[in-house]
């Protein structure tokens, strides 16, 4: 493992390209997938499940909202917008991107632990009870038994599921830990031993202080935001910074940049970002300090996000070349520039005077598309790209359909950016005109002036699914063995320097 | 030397020989590390971890200067703002910007500890000097005063006295002030009607400065036309009732109209 090693390394020059893999190392990774298969795919596989399903509800939610009476024949109440609108939300967050997540982290662990993947039983029962948490969770809001907590919808005894289930994964990510090679350990390792930390904490916390112990009154919101704002930043961001710090480097073949920065951008993403969820509140009846302290952080928020943008664009420089053959590469370098920009956005978002135009508008909902699906699902997107082909050892069949899968996210999630960020502002300013004392605009008209953005936003969502179904059909035929059995890359040019 | 697959970056390519033209299903599971070194049998092994890169490591570039300055910079500023907008931690204060759009704003909000903005102007002529005490208390009547009084000084029937057409605030200032400073309770006639609420005290919590700016705003707007209020009467009279720490009523304030004080 001398090549790999990590204290061998220290002081190496940067700008020397590392010197390739040796035949040992490959052997052992090898060794580490084949331990992985089983679990990673069970993972993978359920999560794109629950990307269509997602789509499916975000379909609808969005139709409806420029043609109310779809579906509505007073029959199907479990399709009313706002069931289809938590379901979403709810199969998206809990479904598709912690699925995906869980999936690409145990990879990721068994590979910078460089250790087997150890008691696979807690992996796979965790995994199994996961996803049928989920899909009572779905079903009972469907139902109508939503609690109506943003982010926190499945009924509370889903809840305890979702929780024995994922304090088991976090329990298995110690023990990785536990049994790791001796060596340093790597930046994303750091993300993801946090995130598995972090997110079982913050999902405890939560339940217990909304639905078991109820705190009272204005502390229920505050909670509220602590616990949606953390499971963007404190769980989706980690495993998403996490996937680009590794996948990056590892398909240029260069180190990261710099260990400071990587570390500086750790550290205060950990610090402030705990402290941003009271921007959801500004302007509410919450004390003026919880909310400046929210301002505050989220403005400071600057630092790690600058820190890791700078961080990945030099560990690129010169290399930006191999965005054009390789289909990781791509993904996670678009996330990862989504992933400066949502943040800059959210920065923007909780300054009060902005706030006050875009608060309560669509312009918050393309925010959070940016933010959870043009960040983080295009990394982990990236991530699968990688990981099947040594998982199920066989090629990706078709680079046009990778090629389909990553323009239909492209433009896809660009023209939803923009038409629900168009259409926020329009809102949001149409809200605060004043005729006098009075509003310059009855509701009605602020609605109107929406719908031409919010046809554009079905076509946006109706131009993802086709990716999703695009790469949906193309992990199914790598699963089912039907890809290609070759060691060439599936990528969208094939290599032409020498 | 051919061009990695994966990226395309020409690298050394040990494997040429070893890499399965068609992978062979099942990767032996009792297959050691040792067994490979020794024997490089890795026919098994897939192209694609065959080809890759050795797993990333860090690099180690010191932190540009200029970061570290834009995050000093960034964190000196957390710090000034979270100083001038957190109320003192108070919990019952919640707003800082209504005051900007006009509607109603908790009381004492903004600056609640003292503004200085305006304290720069002292050389200025008298115009200048009220014009600046007119502006600055007309944003400070916005975000201390409104949510009771109201905007536009008419307070609300029945339970807030107006401001406007108010003998109290158009008459004596070393009767005004005191009501400001220590606030009010009780039964009170204003402007011919009858009203029995409490009025906080405003003394702890704005300076001489302020006060007199809301002052001189409130007895020159709306129709009300008194003699502007200077931060040395404020000052004098908040010296004159230093020991002062309950409410006035009315009875004693028209005592005290009767009896200025020295």
């Amino acid at each position: 493992m001398s090549a790999i090693g990590t204290e061998t390394t220290l002081g190496q020059e940067y700008s020397k390209v590392v010197p390739n893999y040796s035949v040992e190392d490959a052997a052992e990774r090898s060794e580490l997938d084949a331990s992985t298969r089983l679990p990673v795919l069970l993972y993978l596989g359920s999560s794109i499940f629950w990307l269509l399903v997602g789509t499916a509800f975000a379909l609808v939610a969005s139709f409806k909202l420029h043609d109310p009476a779809l579906f509505d024949n007073g029959m199907l109440s479990w399709l009313s917008w706002p069931r289809m609108r938590m379901a979403h939300l709810n199969a998206v967050a809990y479904g598709w991107a912690a699925t995906a997540g869980v999936g690409v982290a145990i990879w990721l662990t068994s590979r910078l632990c460089r250790t087997t993947l150890r008691y696979p039983a807690i992996v796979i029962v965790a995994g199994v009870f996961w996803n049928i948490g989920v899909a009572i969770g779905i079903t009972a809001i469907l139902a109508g038994q939503s609690t109506g907590v943003e982010w926190l919808e499945f009924p509370p005894y889903v809840g305890a599921i979702l929780f024995a289930s994922f304090g088991l994964i976090s329990l298995w990510t110690l023990l990785m830990f536990w049994y790791r090679a001796p060596g340093h350990i790597y930046v994303s390792q750091w993300y993801i031993l946090a995130a598995f930390f972090w997110f079982p904490w913050l999902y405890a916390t939560a339940y217990l202080l909304i639905f078991v112990f109820p705190v009272q009154g204005v502390l229920q919101p505050i909670t509220n935001w602590w616990y949606g704002h953390n499971v963007l930043g404190l769980w989706f961001t980690p495993l998403g910074l996490a996937s680009a710090y590794y996948f990056i480097p590892k398909v240029i073949g260069r180190p990261v940049y710099s260990y400071y920065l990587s570390a500086l951008g750790f550290w205060s993403l950990a610090f402030f970002y705990s402290w941003n969820g009271g921007h959801h509140l500004i302007g509410g009846p919450i004390p003026l300090w919880v909310q400046t302290v929210s301002i505050v952080a989220s403005v400071m928020m600057i630092i790690p996000v600058a820190v890791t943008a700078i961080n990945h664009h030099m560990t690129l420089t010169g290399n930006f070349h191999l965005l054009l053959t390789s289909p990781t590469l791509r993904f996670t370098v678009f996330g990862a520039m989504c992933y400066t920009l949502v943040s800059v956005q959210g920065m923007s978002m909780a300054i009060p005077s902005l706030n006050f135009v875009t608060h309560f508008t669509h312009y918050t909902v393309g925010h959070s598309h940016l933010g959870l699906y043009s960040f983080y699902s295009s990394i982990m997107f990236g991530a699968m790209y990688y990981i099947v082909p040594r998982l199920a050892q066989c090629e990706w069949p078709s680079a046009g359909l990778i090629k389909l899968h990553f323009w239909c996210v492209f433009y896809g999630s660009a023209l939803m950016f923009v038409c629900l960020s168009v259409a926020g502002v329009t809102q949001g300013t149409m809200w605060l005109a004043k005729n006098g004392d009075l509003p310059a605009y009855a509701f009605i008209d602020t609605v109107q002036a929406t719908l031409p953005y919010l046809i554009g936003r079905s076509v946006a969502g109706v131009i993802l699914a086709l990716g999703h179904v695009a790469f949906a059909y193309h992990f199914m035929l790598m699963v089912l063995q039907m890809g290609k059995h070759t060691d060439k890359p599936t990528l969208f040019t094939e290599p032409t320097k020498a | 030397m051919k061009p990695d697959t994966e990226t395309n970056l020409p690298v050394k390519d040990p494997s040429d020989a070893l890499v399965p033209e068609e992978h062979l299903a099942e990767h032996h599971p009792e297959a050691k590390n040792a067994d490979y070194a020794e024997g490089i049998d890795v026919t098994q092994v897939h192209g694609a971890i065959l080809r890759e890169k050795s797993d990333p490591h860090d690099g180690q570039e010191p932190i540009p200067v200029w970061i570290i300055a834009i995050c000093l910079g960034v964190v000196l500023w957390g710090g000034y703002y979270l100083g001038k907008n957190t109320a003192n931690f108070r919990p019952d204060i919640f707003d800082t910007h209504a005051a900007a759009i006009g509607g109603p704003a908790a009381p004492g909000a903004p600056g609640a500890a003292g503004d200085t903005k305006a304290e720069g102007a002292a050389a200025d002529s008298p115009e200048k000097q009220l014009a600046a005490l007119m502006k600055e208390g007309k944003s400070a009547y916005g975000s201390i005063c409104a949510s009771c009084h109201q905007a536009g000084g008419g307070g609300q029937p029945g339970t807030y006295p107006p401001l406007a057409g108010s003998e109290w605030v158009t008459g004596d200032s070393h009767v005004l002030i005191p009501i400001v400073l220590h606030g009010v309770h009780g039964p009170m006639t204003v402007a011919g009607a009858q009203y029995n609420n409490n009025m906080q005290a405003w003394g702890p919590t704005i300076k001489d400065k302020k006060m007199a700016a809301i002052l001189t705003y409130i007895r020159q707007s709306w129709g009300n036309n008194a003699s502007p209020v200077t931060p040395e009467e404020v000052g004098k009279i908040r010296e004159a009732f230093k020991d002062r720490k309950t409410q006035w009523t009315e009875a004693e304030l028209l005592q005290l109209k009767a009896n200025p004080p020295k």
